[in-house]
């Protein structure tokens, strides 16, 4: 990031609008961090060199106290993006409405530069399991989530972007590929992606697939955001924690995403055993560099 | 948080299932699985050489415990201290299975713990455990409970004295306040601190007399103390819409001089304000 507040002064507009095909209007934010309780005071007593946040939509979904007023705060200083994981998009029940309504009240308070959630479903029949459970992928599974994207976009008035998640499990009646379904899902509901680099590396060890040919059939255009993450190895499953620095091999394969997709933000999700704030500054740095060595000074879109 | 509920692991399943189940269905499933152990989902899952589909499924089923038990670990912090690692993780197994999320939030799946433990055998042997619930939700309220502006000394200071009488008050949203009959206060600071020692920890006692407490938010920070009864009696007869004159009243019995009525009710109100537990005195118009 070279000028960190010439992109501050574009984020006001909240809309990414994004046509397909002119990633050269795709916002590139820079290096982030997840925005967490451990690390509110230092974030706003520090100002650290952190180009955005990412927020988690559900911890800001009530009525007043700590949370919020640090929300408020920080985002005075920082762009912010937000970040659900209850939406279930691929759930089966019809869309929470009041889920939604609160979602879009937080979106006109943050104003956030985009707004994601994970391609997955979370809970079914009225129960909610908190969990991101993977999608068979057919057609049945695609045309069901197009259209509950689309609904979500009408509601938001923008449009969304879907991560993929990481998986243990593959079904008996998956008719494709991991990355042909989440393709035609993103095309058929005309969304936006947020690709989590370390969950293509985890789900590409459980379910023996080459992590390059998913980053190889993702349409690039959609590609918005990248998460970066630690997992546990446990030799026979590689389980997605959030609580390890960024492996190695998920560092190499962040490369080859670079190198195919050009800048993309990019984000680090830590949510457990957090470390001293100092220590994920070091690790973005280590996406900075990562970024510089790919792409050089172009480090804009 | 130790011994996550297993479900059976290392048996192979080679039969597969030839109906492709609906999505619906399919959830409806797996989600059975996960809550109730109900291993039909298992046909539909590819086993590989190197991990059989029971062991993969394994994986969410224990996650759906253990995500859902850190939750509650984090919420009745005191509980879980009393009650070990083990005991607390049977405890949120049989929790989880009785009031299952039925929200977006994590934030809400705790609600029913009170209920919970006053309910179900052997929790509610030791009654001290609800207690203690009602208190550890009550911080997890007020530390979220709406804002709201808040009323100060200076703003009663400015109330004509003809006006007291009629005058109402309206408490702060964070404001809660509750009746307890054991020693709840020194069990949760004991199990609250950093460092604490399992060893040093209060022992659960009941107490002489009911004690009452009340939970608030004063700026950001959650705050607690125990109530005077005179003053448990005033915030009664607020939550009651009572006026300044009823306050007064129901102090009758309390306060030795009836001409000290006011003089003592004034002086509670004084120290709420000064404590930001009041959001707004409202005079009658004219
Ligand atoms: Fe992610």
């Amino acid at each position: 990031m070279t000028d960190k507040h010439a992109i501050k002064n574009t984020i006001t507009t909240p809309n990414v609008n994004l046509s397909p095909g002119e990633h050269s209007t795709r916002q590139f934010l820079g290096y982030g961090l997840g925005l967490r309780t451990d690390y509110y005071d230092i974030i706003l007593n520090e100002s650290p060199d952190v180009d955005w946040f990412e927020v988690i939509s559900e911890n800001y979904m009530v009525k007043g106290g700590k949370a919020l007023y640090y929300l408020d705060a920080i985002r005075e200083n920082y762009p912010m993006v937000m970040h659900g994981v209850s939406l279930s998009i691929g759930g089966t029940d019809v869309l929470d409405i009041d889920y939604l309504k609160q979602l879009k009240a937080l979106v006109e308070r943050i104003e956030p530069c985009w707004v994601s959630d994970h391609l997955c479903w979370t809970g079914q029949g009225g129960h909610n399991l908190h969990d991101l459970m993977p999608l068979p992928y057919n057609r049945e599974a695609i045309s069901h989530v197009a259209q509950r994207v689309q609904q979500v976009q009408d509601f938001l008035g923008r449009q969304i972007l879907l991560e993929n998640v990481s998986s243990y499990i593959s079904y008996q009646h998956s008719e494709m590929s991991e990355w042909d379904f989440y393709s035609a899902v993103v095309e058929e509901a005309d969304c936006l992606m947020l690709l989590d680099i370390n969950n293509i590396y985890v789900s590409s060890k459980n379910h023996h697939f080459d992590a390059l040919d998913y980053l190889n059939g993702v349409p690039e255009q959609r590609v918005c955001q990248f998460h970066l993450a630690g997992h546990e190895d446990n030799g026979g499953i590689v389980v997605d924690t959030h609580d390890h620095p960024v492996a190695d091999p998920v560092w190499r394969l962040y490369e080859s995403a670079l190198r195919r997709f050009g800048p993309v933000s990019t984000m680090i999700e830590r949510d457990d055993r957090m470390p001293p704030f100092c220590e994920l500054l070091d690790e973005l740095q280590q996406a900075r560099d990562i970024g510089q060595m790919v792409l050089g000074t172009v480090a804009k879109r | 948080m130790t011994s996550p509920k297993q479900h059976s692991q290392g048996q192979h399943r080679l039969v597969q299932s030839k109906v492709v189940p609906k999505l619906k269905d399919l959830q409806n499933i797996f989600k059975q699985y996960l809550m109730h152990g109900d291993s039909a989902i298992a046909t539909h899952i590819v086993s590989t050489k190197t991990f059989a589909n029971d062991a993969r499924l394994a994986i969410y089923s224990n996650a759906y415990y253990a995500r859902l038990a850190e939750s509650l670990e984090k919420d009745y912090t005191s509980i879980s201290v009393l009650l070990g690692d083990n005991a607390f993780y049977q405890l949120c197994e049989r929790y989880t299975d009785t009031f299952p999320s039925k929200n977006p939030s994590l934030r809400w799946f705790g609600q029913h713990m009170v209920d919970f433990l006053s309910r179900t055998s052997p929790y509610n042997e030791s009654p001290y455990l609800a207690e203690l619930a009602v208190l550890e939700w009550a911080f997890i309220t007020a530390f979220d409970a709406p804002n709201a502006v808040v009323a100060t000394e200076l703003d009663a200071a400015q109330i004509p004295a003809g006006k007291w009488p009629e005058l109402t008050i309206k408490l702060h949203p964070s404001i809660r306040w509750f009746k307890y009959q054991w020693n709840i206060l020194p069990l949760w600071r004991a199990t609250n601190e950093i460092n604490h020692d399992a060893a040093k920890i209060a022992v659960p006692k009941l107490l002489d007399t009911t004690e009452q407490c009340v939970v608030w938010r004063k700026g950001l920070s959650t705050q607690y103390r125990t109530l005077d009864q005179d003053e448990a009696k005033l915030l009664l007869c607020i939550a009651e819409g009572g006026n300044f004159s009823q306050m007064c009243e129901a102090l009758v019995g309390l306060v030795d001089d009836p001409n000290q009525l006011p003089m003592r009710a004034a002086s509670i109100l004084k120290s709420w304000l000064s404590n930001e537990m009041i959001s707004h005195l409202a005079m009658t118009e004219e």
